[in-house]
């Protein structure tokens, strides 16, 4: 790859750990800002809109909660989510906005940092997009372009976590074969070929792609005592 | 049903029944009933109104004269009181005690005081007690060294000069001031720091008439240099208390000394029994043989349930030798919390009627209540063995008390009631007809109460006090501050003017009776922990009662022979003309290459075929199966897999070389599977949901199966990963065909067979045994396999993602967890033994082959050194070997294959960094596969290229300021499934916690064993790819979105 894709690509996993650490709702409300500023772009329409808003709402209602999980008593569990790292947005023809949208959204929301490789003729649409996220206080590097040329070569890092692609059947195979004959962790991919209907952007559980997930566990006896238990066996039933 | 009846104990021919008999009483009532066994336990704590009226009258007036009495509450209450451990500042207080002193370097003790301190309201402990020892250490808390020895009663001056100073503060100056006030509450709790200081300091009580039990703290030996340590604490003892009264007169206030068994032996458990009745029984016999000389009494303490009939047994056989013979003063401790305490009772009562020596016998309620409960709930057994009501343990312990009294009894057994309750001591006196007993009380606590006790009604008192530095007070610390530190405890109550005299000594007779139930509701007996599916059944192994009938049903498997093939479309391809066929593979044990376990048959090329069409061909139809329907077949083998526990845990030992606690395990985790997920299928699939889009559109949309999934799963959970695997895909409407690991097709082949029994349609599950090469691979590669779950190497699965992605058909979904290289980190703040107590576990338990197994071990320095001897010692104590044996701790590797090249591993390392420990092996490891755990310090983690799936620890050691650059160490490897981390300081673990890319992070405990629905368990970056197995998420990388309704348009589109 270009130097320039290269050092895109460190800057990204670089500022990856600050993102991935804001809690969800800092995330949202900084995309819900980013949602709120297409008002003022005339190559993107009110369902752009509605697409960001709507996957900040279903990070909020599928991934923001730290769950805690049922279990022996003198233990804590938690169940939490995290991004996975860098995901690139592709598209190799001309896509809807409201789709690329979509999937920066998600892959935004879930604490994952993206790099865009539009067509060319929607290239511009891919600076506007990352340079009103940057507008708005987002760090540059959480959303980079490269020019679609560079996108193979990219993926070939296997520090690219995964990508979301919009495309036809055998762009998919292709990028789906590109990405399995890297070394190193096994990459996501989210693909969407019915750009009409886009049932995988809008599918009700798309953000689960986007993540991973962590449970952590406290022996809060530890130290020797399990004052809630106690309070149980005393208690009044 | 109980074999005999509570009452019947009251009789005096009952203790006359052939001993044998009365030994058969004991095990079977472990975890009884606890209603049914309060119920009868309460005819004998039931008091007369004769007696009713004289407990309340003599109660009243005790508690009456204490609360009057000035000087009552002292040290030890006081503190109690101020700092409850319903409290945080109760919690905080206890964990600074328990962890500064022990902290060797400034810096980590530093951040721990400041860490405890940060988080706490001290300031408003302050004047709320009028003991000048909380206030002391409450100042202490606040920081000034100087304030600790002031009298803090003085006045608003005074809080004016203590704030001056504690604004001038600096970190070395609080951190002595800790220290100080650290030492103080110590020095509280302890006799002495040794027994000479000890003796000294009890002649004041002894003058007025009570007599000690010197307790030298310690216990849970890890190693065979800490038992001989304590073991020469208890002779010191001995020494030390037999020189003031080998010839003494006053028998009253004659010393006697306690000892924890625990502290004598490293291996102290059921499990090593034959080494606790040789070795141990060598030791306390020297024990026993010299006190004796010295007419020093000794008392045998009782620890934790499972080593209750391990005691006992020992107990007989040190009593009836020649050494202990005749003299009367090996005494032991029976706690009442325990279902078993009663025939216990009767039993002890027997064998000194028979062979005529008295047993003198404490009768405690019970120090570690709270941890039998958890430990019941995590292993799954059906009940608790203690009480779950305080007021249920009061009963027992009353009742206990009154077959003590009993006038036969009287003897044979001498009672030493050991309670601070008012109610209790003014019971115990009204019951006896006699006076051949004494009540306990600990060292610092019930001062007032005894001393007006003594007055009133002058009972023989003896004071179990604590020896011994701080460093060894933890467990005794704590277990007095939990038995005594909650609100609604007795000490609480009794100085809480608010509370009633007439509620304090209400009888715990009436307490219990007026519950609603005799158990508590309120704590869920362990099968019911979760409110929306059943527990897995656990066996507890340590229990005679229940390994008897279990032990003998798994011998009788572990005499079958095996055979297996695939199993296509509910067909099994395995016939006579198989022995000569080239796909045939015999199975022998790991353990033992000449033991043969059976054979399988692998697929060939046509099989495949066949199971893949099927499978395809029959996906329509079940993915539209009613989910009330898969579920149901998932419930009955979850149902299943428990009826058939012995013979799955026969095929574990000999197919899989896994020990009985592993091949238990193993089942509960394929249970817990099979419930887990049919449970939240039903949650979330049941019913078709309303969705709106981002559009505002609204839709019906349901969760449908994808089509065929492939299930390849590993050795190493050979039934629980393999059906995991496969219910997920199968409740959420998709076909199967598995490929199990080739080391372990028999015990797959059966589960295949119980899910058919459970009513799974043959089409649904095809099970293909064979090698990765003639079946995964062509698999892998079929265009009709929608999806692919695979638990196993990073390598292996990166080959499985690129012949997906080679077939030219839809992207497949890849469900994939594989390697790690996880790492646990240990401040100086953490508890040796409890560190590697952990370790050891973590490390080498399913000898190291887990894949949550820790490999790396960051120790930091300051404590390394002790913790590698603790290591290295704990080593020396494991038994390696025959896995079905209970004495065995680790088993072998799964083949010759992983052995050899664990064994380059070890040899490679070995070459270039030090050897810190090595288990040896003997001969009975010559025919199997076996690897010892071994231990290897090593400078940096980079030196570790690959996951080694096998019994090796490797350990780094660190320096304080390094820890934060752990952490990205770890990251930077590019695994991440499970990390454990010890220490005490809670900003510091939650930050480590945080910054950690890891699937599954423990801290203060171990990092195996993670339980579906629990602790989700899976992995980040190489070691996993996304939501986890036993999670509430998984299940939706099964299914896909469908509409099934028309969709209501939104008019602005």
């Amino acid at each position: 790859m270009l130097n320039s894709t290269q050092k895109i690509l460190n800057d990204a996993l670089q500022v990856w750990p600050s993102w991935n650490d804001l809690q969800l709702n800092q995330r949202g409300q900084l995309l819900q800002a980013w949602a709120r500023s297409f008002d003022k772009q005339q190559t993107i329409d009110s369902l752009a809109t509605q697409m960001v808003n709507f996957q900040v709402k279903q990070g909020q209602t599928l991934i923001a909660e730290t769950i805690e999980m049922p279990g022996p008593t003198g233990e804590t569990n938690e169940l939490t989510t995290a991004g996975r790292g860098i995901f690139v947005i592709a598209a190799p023809q001309e896509v809807p906005v409201t789709a690329i949208v979509g999937l920066i959204s998600a892959a935004l929301i879930s604490g994952n940092v993206v790099i865009l490789s539009l067509c060319a003729q929607q290239q511009s649409i891919a600076n506007d997009l990352c340079t009103s996220l940057h507008k708005i206080g987002v760090d540059n590097a959480i959303a980079s372009v490269i020019e679609s040329d560079e996108l193979l070569p990219l993926i070939e890092s296997p520090r690219i976590a995964g990508v979301a692609l919009m495309g036809n059947r055998a762009e998919v195979l292709e990028i789906n074969k590109c990405l399995a004959m890297r070394p190193g962790q096994i990459a996501q991919l989210i693909a969407e070929t019915d750009l009409e209907n886009l049932p995988t952007i809008t599918d009700n559980y798309l953000l689960y792609r986007f993540i991973t997930e962590k449970t952590q566990t406290v022996n809060i006896t530890a130290v020797g005592g399990n004052a809630t238990l106690l309070a149980l066996g005393c208690g009044d039933q | 049903m109980t074999l005999f009846n509570a009452i019947d104990t009251l009789s005096q021919d009952f203790i006359d029944r052939p001993l044998p008999t009365l030994w058969s009483y004991i095990s079977p009532l472990y975890m009884v009933d606890e209603s049914v066994w309060l119920g009868e336990l309460l005819t004998l704590a039931e008091v007369s109104d004769c007696e009713a009226l004289k407990i309340k009258t003599l109660a009243n007036d005790l508690i009456a004269k204490v609360r009057a009495d000035k000087q009552a509450v002292q040290m030890i209450d006081s503190l109690l009181l101020e700092y409850s451990l319903d409290s945080q500042e109760g919690v905080l207080l206890m964990c600074l005690a328990e962890a500064l002193m022990r902290i060797p370097d400034a810096a980590t003790a530093d951040a721990l005081i400041k860490d405890k301190l940060s988080s706490a309201d001290w300031k408003s402990h302050l004047r709320n007690s009028d003991s000048a020892f909380v206030n002391a250490s409450t100042w202490g808390l606040l920081l000034t060294g100087k304030v600790v020895s002031m009298d803090a009663t003085k006045g608003a001056n005074t809080i004016k000069v203590i704030n001056r100073l504690v604004n001038k503060m600096t970190e070395p100056v609080i951190r002595q001031a800790m220290h100080q006030a650290m030492k103080i509450m110590g020095h509280q709790f302890v006799l002495g720091q040794n027994i000479k200081e000890a003796q000294k300091n009890a002649k004041a009580w002894t003058k007025k008439g009570c007599s000690y039990s010197y307790d030298m703290l310690g216990e849970s030996a890890l190693t065979s240099a800490d038992a001989k340590k304590y073991f020469d604490s208890y002779i010191q003892a001995i020494e030390s208390v037999g020189k003031n009264q080998q010839h003494a007169k006053n028998i009253k206030t004659e010393a006697t000394v306690s000892i924890k068994l625990s502290a004598l032996h490293p291996r102290y458990e059921v499990s090593n029994k034959q080494r606790v009745l040789s070795e141990m029984f060598e030791t306390v016999l020297i024990l026993i043989k010299r006190a004796r000389e010295l007419n020093v009494g000794l008392t045998i303490d009782a620890e934790e349930s499972d080593r209750l009939e391990l005691s006992l047994v020992l107990f007989e056989k040190l009593y009836n030798h020649p050494t202990t013979k005749g003299w009367g003063k090996l005494g032991i401790v029976v706690q009442a919390y325990s279902k078993r305490a009663l025939p216990v009772l009767t039993w002890l009562a027997s064998i000194a009627k028979r062979q005529g020596d008295c047993i003198p016998l404490r009768l405690v309620k019970g120090a570690y209540w709270d941890s039998e409960i958890k430990l019941s709930q995590q292993n799954g057994y059906q009940a608790y063995p203690v009480y779950t009501r305080k007021e249920g343990t009061d009963v027992s312990y009353l009742a206990c008390a009154r077959f003590l009294l009993s006038d036969h009894i009287k003897g044979l057994i001498y009672p030493q009631f050991a309670s601070h309750n008012a109610q209790t001591v003014a019971s115990i006196s009204v019951m006896a007809s006699h006076d051949q007993f004494e009540f306990q009380r600990l060292h610092g606590m019930g001062d007032a109460l005894y001393k007006h006790a003594m007055q009133m009604f002058n009972p023989n008192v003896r004071i179990y006090a604590p020896v011994g530095t701080h460093k060894d007070l933890l467990p005794y610390l704590v277990r007095r501050l939990l038995e005594n530190g909650a609100n609604s405890s007795f000490v609480h109550r009794l100085f809480d003017a608010t509370c009633s005299i007439d509620s304090l000594t209400e009888h715990p007779v009436d307490t219990l009776k007026n519950r609603s139930t005799l158990h508590n509701g309120l704590i869920p007996l362990p099968p019911a922990i979760f409110n929306d599916r059943k527990n897995s059944l656990g066996i507890n192994v340590d229990i005679t009662s229940e390994l008897a009938p279990f032990q003998s049903l798994v011998d009788v498997h572990m005499q079958r022979l095996w055979q297996a093939g695939a199993i296509v479309d509910g067909h099994q391809y395995y016939d006579s003309d198989s022995e000569s066929n080239p796909h045939l593979h015999t199975v022998n044990a790991p353990y033992d290459r000449n033991i043969k376990v059976g054979s399988v048959l692998f697929s060939d090329a046509q099989l495949v075929e066949k199971a893949i069409n099927s499978a395809h061909q029959y996906y329509p139809t079940w993915k539209n199966v009613a989910l009330s329907s898969r579920v149901s077949y998932l419930l009955n083998l979850a149902d299943l897999l428990e009826k058939h526990m012995p013979e799955l845990v026969a095929l574990c030992h000999k197919e899989a070389g896994k020990t009985i606690h592993d091949s238990i395990d193993e089942v509960r985790e394929a249970v817990d599977f099979c419930r887990y997920y049919a449970q939240q299928a039903s949650q979330n699939f049941a019913q078709p949901k309303t969705i709106e889009r981002f559009d505002g559109v609204k839709m019906q949309v349901e969760m449908q199966g994808k089509g065929v999934f492939v299930c390849i799963s590993p050795w190493n959970f050979p039934l629980a990963i393999f059906l995991g695997q496969i219910s997920a895909a199968l409740v959420t409407g998709n076909s199967v065909v598995a490929k199990p690991a080739e080391q372990t097709s028999l015990i797959a082949a059966r589960a295949v067979e119980l899910m058919l029994e459970a009513g799974f349609p043959p089409q649904t599950i095809q099970f293909l045994p064979g090698t990765g090469k003639e079946v995964g691979a062509v698999l892998a590669s079929d265009p009709r396999v929608t999806g692919i779950v695979f638990t196993g190497s990073t390598p292996t699965a990166q080959a499985i993602n690129l012949s997906l992605a080679s077939r030219n058909s839809e992207v497949a979904t890849f469900i994939a967890e594989t390697g790690g290289q996880n790492a646990m980190i240990v401040d100086s703040t953490a508890l040796p033994e409890q560190v590697v107590k952990d370790v050891i576990r973590s490390a080498f338990v399913s000898a190291g082959q887990r894949c949550s197994a820790l490999r790396v071990l960051f120790i930091q320095e300051d404590i390394a050194d002790r913790v590698i001897e603790l290591i290295q010692g704990s080593m020396q104590e494991l038994k390696v070997g025959l896995p079905y044996l209970h004495s065995t701790d680790v088993g072998p590797v799964i083949d010759s294959t992983a052995k050899n090249k664990l064994l380059n591993h070890i040899e490679t390392m070995l070459k270039d960094n030090k050897l810190l420990a090595q288990v040896k092996l003997d001969e009975r490891c010559a025919s199997g596969n076996f690897v010892a755990p071994t231990a290897i310090e090593i400078k940096h983690l980079s030196q570790l290229e690959n996951e080694q799936f096998g019994p090796i620890l490797h350990l780094i050691r660190f320096k304080s300021k390094q820890l934060e650059r752990i952490v990205e160490q770890i990251n930077d490897t590019g695994f991440g499934l499970t990390l454990g981390i010890h220490s005490r300081n809670t900003a510091s673990y939650l930050k480590l916690a945080a910054s950690s890319r890891v699937g599954n992070c423990y801290i203060n405990r171990d990092q195996v064993g993670a339980m579906v629905g629990v602790q989700p368990f899976g992995g980040q970056g190489l070691s996993g790819t996304g939501p986890k197995a036993g999670g509430p998420r998984y299940l939706y990388r099964f299914v896909n979105q469908a509409q099934v309704t028309n969709p209501v348009v939104n008019s602005e589109l």
